[in-house]
């Protein structure tokens, strides 16, 4: 049987910085609970994951199979404002989950940033830290940190979006004009495994505006 | 020679400008004038000048609210720039206002870091409900535009060409003197070698330098907008200065008019011009006078689409029985994307089935009545259209769409798996069909609505928004089973089969006296109105020239009538019109044929491709982009049929698409897909095959 790693939420992830806010509370059964492997009879096995509170209950969850972490994040399409989404990450992040939850969590969470309308300078300021947080997440260990334990899908259909917290900082950079950071970002999004190129929308390189403006110089 | 006042402006430094505006602005405008140069002051000293209110339910445009303005401010804004009327009665009238650079100088004060992505590019469509919106829409927004163009650059969200880069610059820099700005602050900002520190600090500090403004702001607003009024003016000039207002004013012009002078006189009283001939004497061409009776072609594809209303659509409606499969797709839709794609059939939906179920020969009657179109780019010829339904639909449509919209509605309500409205909701769902069918004299009466309701009165699922019971569920019972409930055939809420059969007479009933008793009048209708719209905007065109369109210029002016009315014959509505001009010279058709099987060409392209419309993972998106590529065979092809060249990439056109199949080499894979489509030509021995590719700008020349 596979070995499970988790954590009781983000913060307890070695290597990277993250705190949940003070004014976040996150109560039992929710923030002690820990997963369990089962199988499911079936004409072939399916293993999968079980979400348990401390007597060994089942979470209470409409599909049965999410993380706390995970539970906690849905909603984010919902979300009406900024504060809300920072609201539903950070109660996510500070319940247990396993790396791919975090990922995920925060990948939504970008996304929830960029169709928030309201004109919110923490918005931006926080689409950043998120994404210097999943790349962190990234870099203890790639394909834990995207693809799920008993992944549906094959593998490579997860790894691609690793991609997603780097695209996200060249996009957010180069708008307000940082190209040498959007360059950096970009060259070290080009270090990832050749398996997660396989991406839908390349972006282009923002090293060829950074050239574009030294011939406007000329 | 003596210069006009335009002329001179043109010919003036950017500083200078202000002195002869002042000499040529209407005096009684002045006021207006002095209300702008407040208003932009407040606007670049980051003053909190407007805000977006809450997003309305609907989904439509927010309103922009502006602040800081009296009562009698906002009056003289109302008097001065109207809010256009709404397009119809459920939308309204709405534009694009760019918050970003509105704000800018806002946002530089709160936040330097991400002062430029604060205001999400989403928020920039806002309701234009009055004059002070159009303040904002028509003359802070564009000013403010050339002002931040500098920071586009920087972002790469401008020109593309060194070129294009270098006159945003110039604007820039012109917008900035013209204003009485500092232009020294300009150019640090596109020094590359700087990092996100020195950008904020460069970018705040010629930011914060517009607070400097001078107090004749309003008139060098006006000077500046009224310099760009005149380049468009002097563009379309002859030598001797005067210009057709049809060839100055169109719709990118307009706004900037409203925004400084408001009238065409205005304008050449201020450029010290005189109008053009034709203006000055105005053609007058009479009334359009419509014929009596629907000449041939009309009575011809008239007679179509009434025996379709009664025989196919009517009677199919009419008899369809619980445990059929669903009549989604018996009316033809206005636009197919996919028309090979199956994958909604297990929802119901056949793209194809307007075709299955007509009577003998009614399927090559409407291949042969909207088989022909006309191009665009080769006006003059007429060609295939791939999808001869499309035509057909346009002339259904709003009344089949409300009769089949409601027909499932109640459909679906009762075996799913979902509406999307519900019994009580869907007058005001389909609201729209409802009030086009009103406008034309045909109205619906509400009273169907009532009966419905009635009829479906104790059964409580039809008046809930939520899906019936035909997903499919997992779920896990204690003893750890999977249980997977397959969707069940047929009836799901109790007694939905009753209850569609009730629902579906009193459709039945309805619809059949909607028939007797206006269906004539929607066709007349239908063609008076399309054939006098046509007829009128070319005739305004023409008056505006003071000569006959073009071909060409009378393309977008009739195309839509003539592929509903005259399979794309542009010459023969023109002459039923009586219209004057070369559009009037008979049309031939191409004598090139598309392959008998256009089905197998999209299918061996698609295949070649590697396109699918259900790819999985990070290869969705090209995959499915090859796909839809595959299926716009027929207008590639279309394009042949009118040059006997396949086409360059630029008249193809779908750059988005090509990029999205192909990342990285658009180029590359344009030839590619020519290739795909050449070689399953070969397969099928057509000669389009072996035709050229046409050259194009910036295309390559081979492609075999």
């Amino acid at each position: 049987m596979k070995e499970l790693s988790w954590f009781p939420s983000l913060s307890a992830v070695p290597g990277n910085q993250w705190q949940p806010p003070r004014d976040i509370e996150v109560g039992s059964p929710l923030s002690t609970a820990q997963p369990v492997v089962e199988e499911l009879d079936a004409d072939e096995p399916i293993a999968f994951i079980q979400w348990q509170d401390e007597h060994g209950n089942r979470l209470p969850d409409d599909f049965g199979f999410g993380s706390p972490a995970d539970s906690a994040s849905r909603g984010m399409y919902e979300a009406s404002s900024t504060r809300e989404v920072l609201r539903i990450v950070s109660t996510a992040l500070s319940l247990p989950g396993m790396k791919h939850d975090y990922f995920r969590v925060i990948d939504s969470g970008i996304s929830g940033l960029w169709r928030q309308e309201d004109e919110d300078p923490v918005r931006l300021r926080m689409q950043e830290d998120l994404a210097l947080l999943a790349i962190a997440l990234l870099k203890t260990g790639l394909e834990e940190t995207v693809v799920p334990p008993f992944a549906y899908h094959e593998t490579e259909n997860y790894l691609a979006s690793a991609a997603s917290p780097y695209r996200s900082l060249i996009q957010l950079y180069q708008k307000e004009g940082f190209l040498q950071e959007a360059a950096a970002i970009y060259a070290d999004l080009q270090e990832l495994p050749e398996e997660t190129k396989a991406r839908a929308y390349v972006e282009s390189d923002p090293s060829d505006l950074l050239a574009a403006l030294e011939e406007l110089g000329e | 020679m003596t210069q006009s006042l335009g002329q001179r402006l043109l010919a003036a430094a950017p500083r200078d400008r202000v002195a002869l505006h002042e000499a040529a602005w209407p005096a009684d405008a002045r006021p207006y004038e002095a209300l702008v140069g407040r208003v932009l002051a407040r606007v670049l000293t980051g003053e909190h000048t407007s805000s977006l209110a809450a997003a309305p339910e609907d989904g439509g445009p927010r309103k922009l609210e502006v602040h800081g303005l009296d009562p009698s401010e906002r009056a003289l804004l109302d008097e001065r720039l109207p809010a256009p009327p709404p397009p119809d009665r459920r939308r309204p009238a709405a534009g694009r206002v760019t918050r970003w650079a509105i704000e800018l100088p806002r946002a530089v004060r709160i936040d330097p870091r991400f002062s430029r992505g604060w205001a999400p590019e989403t928020t920039n469509l806002v309701e234009f409900s009055d004059g002070s919106t159009m303040l904002f829409a028509l003359v802070i927004d564009p000013i403010l535009g050339e002002l931040t163009e500098v920071f586009r650059v920087r972002s790469g969200e401008g020109p593309h060409t060194t070129k294009g880069r270098r006159g945003a610059v110039q604007r820039s820099i012109e917008a900035h003197e013209t204003l009485g700005l500092d232009r020294a602050r300009l150019s640090p900002i596109l020094d590359p070698s700087l990092d996100a520190n020195g950008v904020m600090r460069t970018r705040a500090a010629l930011v914060e330098s517009w607070a400097a403004c001078p107090p004749d702001l309003g008139a060098r607003a006006m000077a500046l907008l009224c310099t760009r009024l005149a380049h468009r003016y002097y563009a379309k000039a002859k030598k001797d200065g005067t210009a057709r207002r049809a060839q100055v004013i169109t719709s990118t012009v307009e706004p900037l008019l409203k925004a400084t002078l408001g009238e065409w006189e205005a304008l050449l009283a201020y450029l010290g011009q005189s109008p053009a001939e034709p203006d000055a004497r105005p053609l007058d061409l009479g009334e359009l006078v419509l014929p009596p009776t629907p000449p041939e072609p009309v009575q011809e594809r008239l007679t179509v689409a009434h025996d379709w209303f009664r025989d196919v659509f009517g009677h199919a409606h009419a008899q369809l029985m619980p445990g059929s499969p669903s009549l989604w797709g018996l009316v033809p839709e206005v636009h197919v994307f996919e028309q090979d794609d199956q994958r909604g059939s297990s929802r119901g939906y056949n793209p194809n089935r307007w075709e299955t179920g007509l009577p003998t020969g009614m399927a090559d009657q409407i291949r042969r009545l909207w088989g022909t179109t006309t191009l665009k780019r080769h006006p003059n010829v007429l060609v295939t259209e791939a999808h001869p339904e499309t035509g057909f639909a346009v002339l259904l449509k709003p009344a089949a769409q409300f009769w089949e919209g409601i027909s499932l509605t109640c459909w679906f309500l009762c075996f799913g798996p979902y509406s999307r409205t519900t019994l009580g909701g869907a007058q005001d769902y389909y609201q729209h069909a409802l009030d086009e069918l009103t406008d034309l004299g045909c109205p619906v009466e509400p009273k169907l609505f009532d009966d419905l309701i009635e009829a479906g009165e104790g059964a409580d699922w039809l008046f809930e928004q939520a899906s019936v019971g035909v997903s499919i569920s997992i779920s896990i019972t204690e003893d750890y089973d999977v249980e997977i409930g397959e969707p069940a055939e047929g009836e799901t809420n109790p007694g939905a089969a009753e209850m569609f059969l009730k629902l579906r007479d009193v459709n039945t009933k309805h619809r059949d006296r909607w028939i007797d008793q206006y269906l004539a009048r929607y066709l007349d209708a239908r063609w008076r109105r399309d054939l006098g719209i046509a007829g009128n905007d070319y005739r305004e065109l023409h008056v505006g020239r003071g000569k006959p369109p073009t071909v060409k210029q009378a393309f977008p002016k009739l195309i839509r009538a003539a592929n509903t009315w005259f399979g794309g014959d542009l010459s023969e509505l023109a002459r039923t019109l009586h219209l004057e001009g070369p559009v009037t010279e008979p049309m031939p058709r191409s004598h090139l044929e598309l392959p008998a099987d256009m089905r197998k060409v999209r299918q061996q392209v698609c295949d070649e491709l590697g396109g699918k419309p259900d790819a999985e993972g990070a290869e969705y998106w090209p995959l499915r982009r090859r796909y839809e590529l595959s299926q716009q065979v027929g207008d590639v092809l279309a394009l042949w049929q009118a040059s006997a060249e396949l086409p360059p990439r630029t008249a193809f056109g779908r750059n988005w698409l090509l990029k999205e199949a192909f990342p990285g080499d658009i180029e590359g894979g344009y030839l590619e897909y020519i290739g795909a489509i050449r070689n399953a030509l070969r397969d099928v021995k057509h000669p389009a095959a072996d035709a050229p590719l046409a050259k194009g700008r910036g295309a390559k020349t081979s492609g075999n």
